[in-house]
């Protein structure tokens, strides 16, 4: 007989406390792999930010929200653009429209379930901080051509040369962006004009990035904007990441406070659970002794019940943890369930995973120190004679 | 000689009173002896047995076992003494519920590091020889009260131990079945030469033994 046999029987022998504390167990995964995985997306498209515009100046209208290099809602007026091609030092300026769509279809979301990009189509580039894979072309037509990115083609099918409606408008889709980037997966890219023309930002734009000449002071530009042009906002890389670190640590916060209370409850069950069936046991484990198992042997198959029940209980968190991340994913974003689901590893990253099983293993193994040593301390005679 | 004891005492402390359970006992025990141990209960048959088995320390005195003095030993040696020469059959047969009989069998020899194989094979020879061949895969709750003592006994014997240490093995069995096992038992140990010690109240089960002594508040007599 192996130990773990021995446990997987008396496991089996108190199934239905198991079973609870297996569900117990379970629940606390679910919620650390639901919560974690719907926390790690936001800090990965934050992050993800980071990457767009290094070295550059965004310039929004004063007062507008900004998460790292993109605006929400404000508006500028074009001509602007010429006024900042004058200030000293600054090599290029490049006007552009950043929307994020709130409504997918009939249905208004939490999260921006798509984005739209426009920007003059000679300097798409600036937007591409990874080498993407187009499938198709780079849109030529600045009036009626476009690009999309794979998650919005795969959700609704699409493929290079269909016709799409917009607001009225008919496009033709020239090429699918292929990057791993949740930004770009959900974007719809196209020239500047043609965006206006659709969101009715007539003469209009709400971001405008400014790049410095090589050796120029960024800082010194930015404030130079920001003097010449009262309503402008101009944030340099280092301005927009202090923008967003706040909200990063806050989320890194939530996130350690929530594993530590889902530890505690967790070990707390597990010890519980644990030590009532120890206590049930003791005549066995005094008999083992007795007849000549050494005290380490009783500790490890202890330590080895809440381990396998740790395993159970992991599995299944993480099995259905990463169903109920991928439904939180869905509901707040309105895009379909199986999108999340056929690319479940995106959403609940191995990291994840591995994080999410090591700490219930974890768990399990702290918890069931305590019944161990409870199980080790038997007074063999005692619970013998005690049973006559 | 497979056990000395020497003015073996041991002492309990309740609240402020002390109890002797066992007082200035000398035994000896030879290979093949079978002594019984006749007493009411509360006599100290069970410390005295406890002692023996090494299960318990005593207060003074000393156990020898095969003339080694066992309580200067380490913890771990003298459970490797239980495990490899002494077989224990208690009153309430104490297998593991969760096991069937074949691997309650199969325990000790597991302890001692026992191929899977070779546990298998002597287990179901001692289990044919209890007469249980039919009902080695049965748990516990499966087994009558006397199939479980049977099954006990295997478990007694897998290591082939010099001694047999059984505690009121015929407490929970009524009298036909309480003969059938205990003379089970005797000739068992008879057939591989096995000294046995056997605690009882009840008289003729004490009358199977070759010596059989009376303990009364601690004393052997």
């Amino acid at each position: 007989m192996r130990v773990t046999a021995i446990c997987l029987r008396n496991l089996k022998r108190r199934r239905l406390r198991v079973i609870l504390c297996i569900f117990g167990i379970t629940l606390a995964v679910i919620v650390l792999v639901g919560i974690g995985a719907a926390n790690s997306r936001i800090t990965a498209i934050m992050k993800e930010m980071n990457l767009f515009f290094e070295d550059e100046i965004i310039v929004v209208q004063r007062d507008t929200i900004v998460i790292q290099g993109f605006p929400i809602g404000g508006m500028i007026p074009e001509g602007m653009v010429d006024e900042l091609k004058e200030i000293e030092d600054v090599n290029d300026v490049t006007p552009m429209i950043f929307i994020l769509n709130f409504k997918l279809g009939q249905t208004f979301s939490v999260f921006p379930a798509n984005v739209t990009v426009g920007l003059p189509l000679e300097k798409l580039d600036l937007i591409f901080p990874f080498p993407p894979k187009i499938e198709g072309t780079l849109p030529t037509d600045p009036n009626k051509e476009i690009l999309v990115g794979g998650s919005i083609a795969d959700q609704y099918d699409l493929s290079t040369g269909d016709t799409i409606s917009l607001n009225g408008y008919n496009l033709t889709l020239s090429g699918i962006v292929r990057a791993p980037s949740i930004i770009l997966s959900r974007s719809t890219i196209m020239s500047l004009r043609l965006s206006q023309k659709i969101y009715k930002y007539t003469r209009q734009i709400n971001m405008v990035i400014v790049k410095p000449d090589a050796d120029a002071d960024v800082k010194k530009i930015a404030s130079e904007i920001e003097s010449r042009i009262h309503y402008l906002m101009a944030l340099t890389e280092d301005e927009r990441n202090n923008l967003t670190d706040p909200i990063l640590n806050e989320l890194k916060f939530w996130d350690y406070g929530m594993k530590l209370f889902l530890f505690l409850v967790s070990a707390t069950l597990i010890a519980t659970v644990e030590i009532m069936n120890v206590s049930e046991s003791r005549r066995d484990f005094a008999t083992l002794i007795a007849i000549g198992a050494s005290r380490l042997s009783i500790f490890k198959m202890v330590m080895a019940e809440t381990v396998l029940i740790g395993i159970f209980g992991g599995c299944l968190g993480l099995l259905f943890g990463s169903l109920v991340a991928a439904f939180i994913a869905s509901s707040c974003t309105g895009i379909p369930v199986s999108l999340f689901i056929q690319s479940i590893s995106d959403l609940v990253s191995p990291y994840l995973a591995i994080e999410a099983l090591t700490l219930t293993l974890a768990t399990c193994c702290l918890s069931g120190v305590i019944p161990a040593v409870f199980a080790l301390k038997i007074n063999v005679s005692e619970v013998l004679r005690a049973e006559y | 000689m497979i056990i000395e004891a020497r003015r073996l005492t041991k002492i309990y402390h309740v609240g402020s009173s002390q109890i002797r359970a066992v007082n200035n006992v000398n035994l000896k025990i030879e290979r093949g002896n079978i002594i019984s141990i006749f007493g009411s209960s509360g006599a100290g048959k069970t410390t005295l047995l406890n002692l023996i088995g090494l299960i318990e320390e005593p207060t003074s005195g000393k156990l020898f076992f095969n003339g080694t003095d066992t309580f200067t030993l380490d913890e771990n040696v003298r459970r490797k003494i239980r495990l490899m020469n002494i077989g224990f059959i208690f009153q309430t047969f104490n297998l593991l519920p969760q096991l069937t009989a074949i691997e309650n069998v199969e325990l000790p020899m597991a302890l001692a590091g026992i191929t899977l194989h070779q546990q298998r094979e002597k287990a179901m020879t001692l289990l044919k020889a209890v007469g249980l061949e039919k009902r080695m895969n049965h748990l516990p709750k499966q087994l009558s009260v006397g199939e479980m003592q049977r099954v006990a006994i295997a478990r007694a014997l897998a290591n082939d131990p010099q001694l047999i240490i059984a505690d009121e093995p015929t407490g929970e069995l009524d009298t036909k079945t309480g003969s059938e096992i205990i003379n089970l038992l005797h000739d068992l140990c008879r057939e591989r030469n096995i000294a046995m010690i056997v605690a009882t109240h009840d008289e003729k089960i004490a009358k199977i033994a070759d010596i059989i002594y009376q303990m009364r508040d601690g004393k052997l007599e």
